[in-house]
């Protein structure tokens, strides 16, 4: 039993590298090959460091959540993989999700049990939308045209970004009707939903503003760089207003998360503040604050949420709940330091580095606060929350055993 | 309101539930007859149990240590429609039918 489950630690470990790799494959291919050998070899370190903490957390909710020997499941794919799915029924349809589990007990063969999992998980994820959909599918077409059509005029730059957004929210808006009630079932905490919204409608209004304001900022802000905002901004945007129940089973973590957040936005403003005011360590820029300050504060915010509920998952959805929130409040702080940091010899806020248009930081700012922060800091968080749930374990707590 | 044509799925599945109208039936085993994976067969009962032409009930005399199964069969209105779909598909060239896993076309 322990050397299967080494097995499958081995080959998620080798699902994380591969994916990382993956990445660094796409990347090299977007941008300018290395000119010397050693850059590959740098790279290369880079992404086992940024790797490892992943493989790290890969590990931890294996062992928390579906190896061989947790308490909450068995070896089994097919059979969590659709009690997860299930989940996500609405209300009126959950009888559905227990006839579809129901009917997976009863199937021996491993391929018939995969393949009628991954059926129901489609229906439970993807529900039709009935006769509804027409209509829907006209609204979101006139939307992304009506959108694409003056934003492309009014602010051409912004353009991809706008039709991309509209496209993904339409989407996403169609999924919610499909589901009907769940909207409104499991709402997250008026926190969560406060600084979600205000931090997506902060970096959208000022991603176009800069982009106004500063021309320079139209080179670097190219599609790519305008579909990766979009993803991220409509994807937290849909996880602040309908988030999977998964992230909202827990008050403590949502308090957690918001908070941590806050910290991590604050400190953020703090230490350009501080860097400015006192002009020292100016050529560092933030880099080392990127680097170690989520670290610490998503790894405390998970642990003391996994602490308080005696739970690993709640430490989990802390994690992600400030990887999210601190993202968006940094990402909207970003804009307002750039211009004091530029005033200094056109200083990037980024590392320091001088004589750079003041555009450039946009994409420094979609780059490394709305996609490495998170990639970076999650992993802390998983890992935080792991060491929360040991100290917070009492034999008493009947969360525990679901941890 | 206007009444659409259904699917040739959804048509198979309310004629194969027709065939024995009392006989109670589970998911997988339509599946199979049928030659539809479930991703296909859940969103069809799941309309036709929402639209009352679908009945359903849990097995009472499920095999020790497994759960019960979701049986179904027609309602009365379900029949009526099964009826005016058999109707409809003689007149047509090619009846309504989905191969049985296994069968060559």
């Amino acid at each position: 039993m322990k050397s299967a489950s080494n097995r499958h630690e081995q080959a998620l470990t080798a699902v994380v590298v591969a994916v990382f790799a993956a990445f660094s494959v796409v990347v090299f291919a977007l941008e300018d090959p290395p000119e010397l050998p050693s850059q590959y070899l740098s790279s290369a370190v880079a992404l086992a460091v940024v790797a490892t903490p992943w493989v790290i957390a890969a590990r931890r909710m294996w062992r928390a959540w579906w190896s061989p020997t947790s308490d909450v499941t068995t070896r089994d794919v097919p059979s969590p993989l659709l009690a997860s799915a299930a989940k996500a029924l609405p209300s009126n349809r959950r009888d559905w999700g227990t006839a579809m589990e129901a009917e997976l007990a009863h199937l021996q063969s491993v391929a018939g049990r995969w393949q009628f999992a991954l059926g129901c998980v489609r229906t439970a994820l993807f529900p039709s939308l009935n006769n509804r959909a027409p209509a829907v599918v006209l609204v979101v077409a006139v939307a992304v045209v009506g959108v694409g059509l003056a934003v492309g005029l009014a602010l051409p730059a912004i353009a991809v970004f706008s039709v991309t957004f509209v496209v993904l929210i339409g989407i996403a808006m169609m999924l919610a009707m499909a589901r009907s009630q769940r909207l409104r079932e499991g709402l997250p905490s008026p926190g969560v939903i406060v600084v979600g919204l205000v931090g997506v409608a902060g970096c959208i209004a000022l991603t176009a503003y800069f982009l106004l304001e500063h021309p320079s900022s139209i080179g670097a802000f190219d599609p790519i760089v305008a579909v990766v905002l979009a993803v991220v901004l409509a994807g937290s945007l849909w996880l602040t207003v309908s988030p999977p129940k998964g992230l909202t089973s827990s008050r403590v973590a949502q308090r957690c998360g918001v908070g941590a957040a806050l910290v991590l936005g604050g400190s953020f403003a703090v230490t350009s503040r501080l860097a400015l005011e006192t002009q020292l360590d100016l050529d560092a820029g933030v880099a080392a604050y990127l680097m170690f300050a989520p670290i610490v504060i998503l790894f405390f915010g998970s642990a003391i949420a996994a602490m308080r509920e005696g739970s690993f998952r709640a430490g989990v959805q802390a994690a992600v709940w400030t990887a999210l929130l601190g993202t968006l409040l940094v990402f909207v702080i970003y804009f307002p330091e750039v211009l004091g940091w530029h005033r200094l010899e056109g200083r990037l806020l980024l590392d320091g580095e001088t004589g750079y248009p003041v555009g450039v930081n946009l994409r420094d700012a979609i780059v490394w606060i709305l996609v490495w922060l998170p990639i970076w800091g999650l992993p802390f968080g998983v890992i935080g929350a792991s060491a929360g749930a040991v100290r917070g374990k009492s034999p008493t707590d009947p969360q525990v055993a679901s941890a | 309101m206007r009444s659409r044509r259904p699917s040739k799925q959804t048509m198979a599945v309310v004629l194969a539930l027709a065939e024995n109208p009392p006989t109670w039936r589970h998911g997988y085993e339509l599946c199979q007859r049928l030659n539809l994976k479930a991703g296909s067969l859940y969103p069809i009962l799941m309309r036709l149990a929402e639209r009352g032409m679908l009945e359903a009930a849990w097995e009472e005399d499920a095999p020790v240590g497994r759960p019960p199964r979701h049986l179904y069969r027609l309602t009365g209105s379900g029949l009526a429609m099964a009826a005016e779909l058999s109707a409809a598909s003689t007149q047509t060239a090619s009846p309504v039918r989905l191969l049985p896993r296994g069968e060559a076309p």
